[in-house]
């Protein structure tokens, strides 16, 4: 049997030329897969559809990076999102100021910007973006 | 399965070295070998943890090279590669091979040289922890990662951040308390609350003093069978139990402030052992983080979720509580050269069981356990040991 894993070129592709963020949803329990797995995250049933997800989701946990590594520039905040399917996505926060812990359960919609390869990346990648509601 | 015993430890100091990473581990495997009375040759197999070698010296393969460079034959010396725990899984692989028989004396540890790069160049290799597709790509940090567990943590137990952040600071101040006892030890010197909240911050709500130091350094064990162990030495450490989980990338871990697979880990090397936490005396942990310690003293069956920084404040993880964790002075103040961490982490716990701690003596010892954390909570690896005389 070929299974057609939802791969990273794939992924790329869709979020690049249709903004859309792509997911699995399992045939057999339901469950959504993100990011992707060769099996499905719940039951490790081979046999899902990918599906468009809703790119909706709810602050878990966030950070303020002060400190960058190589390759990154200034202070920026990385969060943990639960996506309204489910699964967790990690994502920069854009907000204009520095968020405290009051930003943990607040709602927003996920956005795509495209990083260049570097020495090490094996390729470009996306950066997911987090855009809080008002 | 034998019974495994370690019979000779060596560890090197702890910090910035003009030594390289083979050099280390050879001060330390040799200080090992002579503690066990054992001849270099009488070595059948080497299990070396070693992380980025690569991009701090441009070695791979370091194991062969430093199998050579002590002298060892022509025996197998094997790399392993699990992040901040690979020390560890190489402990672990080296006890389990002497387990099954197939090998008698064996030598494990670890060597690393993360001063080479530098914190800029340093934060990115080690950023290769995280998934390369769907974490690196947002910056994400070692300490980011820690500080999404710490207000996590504050939030899912409803600790206010500042009681939480205290209760860090806490965590800081008594591993630098055993660390300014430890010689070896990257930094021996006390602090204070004050020092960790008024230092800069590194990602909120992780202060410098929150964070271990990137380290060189290098450690190292000889492992025989326990009957072996007995005819070289009057105090052999028996190994009593293990274990070793995996988790996949965060994003796919359900809540971050549980780390399964030190549940898993940490269960099955229990159930090894026959004994429950509460039979633990010291514990070396994984503190790479102030949070982290916090964390794991909870995964490891010591206090139950949601209570191991209320430990911190009522001092049951300090030289008189209930489990004395991390006495070497833990990653913060000993150091983290991220592949020996797992070896210095048994080197500890064997000094410890024997009774040459010094004035970081924990008096009475006789159970100790090793847990070691690599990656973005991927690898765990837990080991305890026992006095075996």
């Amino acid at each position: 049997m070929s299974v057609e894993f939802l791969t990273y070129k794939k992924l790329m592709e869709e979020v690049e030329n249709n903004k859309q963020l792509l997911g699995m949803k399992c045939k057999s329990c339901e469950a959504v897969t993100f990011p992707p797995k060769a099996v499905c995250s719940n039951c490790c049933s081979r046999e899902y559809e990918f599906i468009q997800l809703s790119g909706k989701g709810t602050v878990k946990t966030f950070t303020v990076i002060r400190v960058p590594p190589e390759g990154f520039e200034g202070e920026y905040v990385v969060g943990l999102v639960e996506m309204h399917e489910g699964p967790n996505i990690m994502v920069n926060i854009k907000t204009d100021r520095f968020p405290d812990m009051s930003i943990i359960g607040k709602r927003g919609s996920i956005g795509y910007v495209t990083l260049p390869s570097d020495k090490y990346s094996g390729g470009r990648r996306v950066s997911f973006l987090f855009f809080l509601d008002d | 399965m034998r019974q495994v015993a370690a019979v000779g430890v060596g560890m090197t100091k702890f910090g910035v070295s003009e030594k390289t990473s083979v050099e280390m581990f050879a001060q330390a495997a040799l200080e090992a070998i002579d503690d066990a009375k054992i001849k270099i040759r009488d070595i059948q197999a080497l299990f070396l943890g070693n992380v980025f070698g690569d991009f701090e010296e441009g070695q791979a393969v370091m194991a062969p090279f430093a199998s050579s460079y002590i002298g060892l034959p022509h025996i197998p010396a094997i790399r392993f590669e699990g992040a901040c725990a690979s020390g560890a899984i190489a402990v672990r692989d080296a006890i389990m091979w002497v387990a099954s028989g197939y090998y008698d004396i064996v030598i494990a540890g670890g060597t690393e040289r993360c001063s080479t790069m530098g914190t800029s160049f340093a934060t990115r290799v080690f950023g290769m922890g995280s998934d390369s597709y769907y974490e690196w790509p947002m910056g994400i940090t070692f300490p980011g990662v820690f500080a999404l567990i710490a207000h996590l943590y504050s939030s899912k137990y409803n600790i206010p951040l500042p009681r939480l952040k205290e209760q860090m600071a806490q965590v800081a101040v008594k591993n630098h308390d055993f660390g300014s006892k430890n010689q070896l030890a990257h930094f021996p010197k006390k602090i204070k609350v004050e020092d960790v909240l008024g230092s800069m911050m590194i990602a909120d709500p992780l202060q410098l003093y929150d964070c271990c130091p990137f380290s060189d350094g290098a450690a190292a064990i000889v492992f025989t069978s326990y009957e072996a162990a007995r005819k070289l030495t009057d105090k052999p450490v028996k190994v009593i139990g293990f274990g070793q989980g995996s988790n996949g990338s965060i994003t796919h871990q359900k809540d971050i402030t549980v780390i399964e697979a030190r549940e898993k880990s940490a269960k099955e090397a229990y159930a090894m052992a026959g004994i429950t936490p509460d039979d633990i005396d010291i514990c070396e942990l994984h503190d790479c983080f102030t949070i982290a310690e916090i964390v794991a003293t909870e995964a490891l069956g010591f206090f139950p979720y949601g209570e191991g920084s209320k430990a911190v404040e009522k001092g049951l993880t300090g030289p008189a509580g209930k489990v004395v964790v991390n006495p070497s002075g833990g990653l913060k103040a000993k150091g983290h050269p991220i592949g020996a961490t797992g070896a210095a982490q048994t080197y500890e716990i064997v000094k410890q069981l024997r009774g040459e701690c010094g004035e970081r003596q924990v008096d009475g010892a006789t159970t100790g356990m090793t847990d070691t954390l690599g990656g973005d909570l991927c690898t765990v690896c837990n080991i305890i040991y026992q006095k075996g005389w």
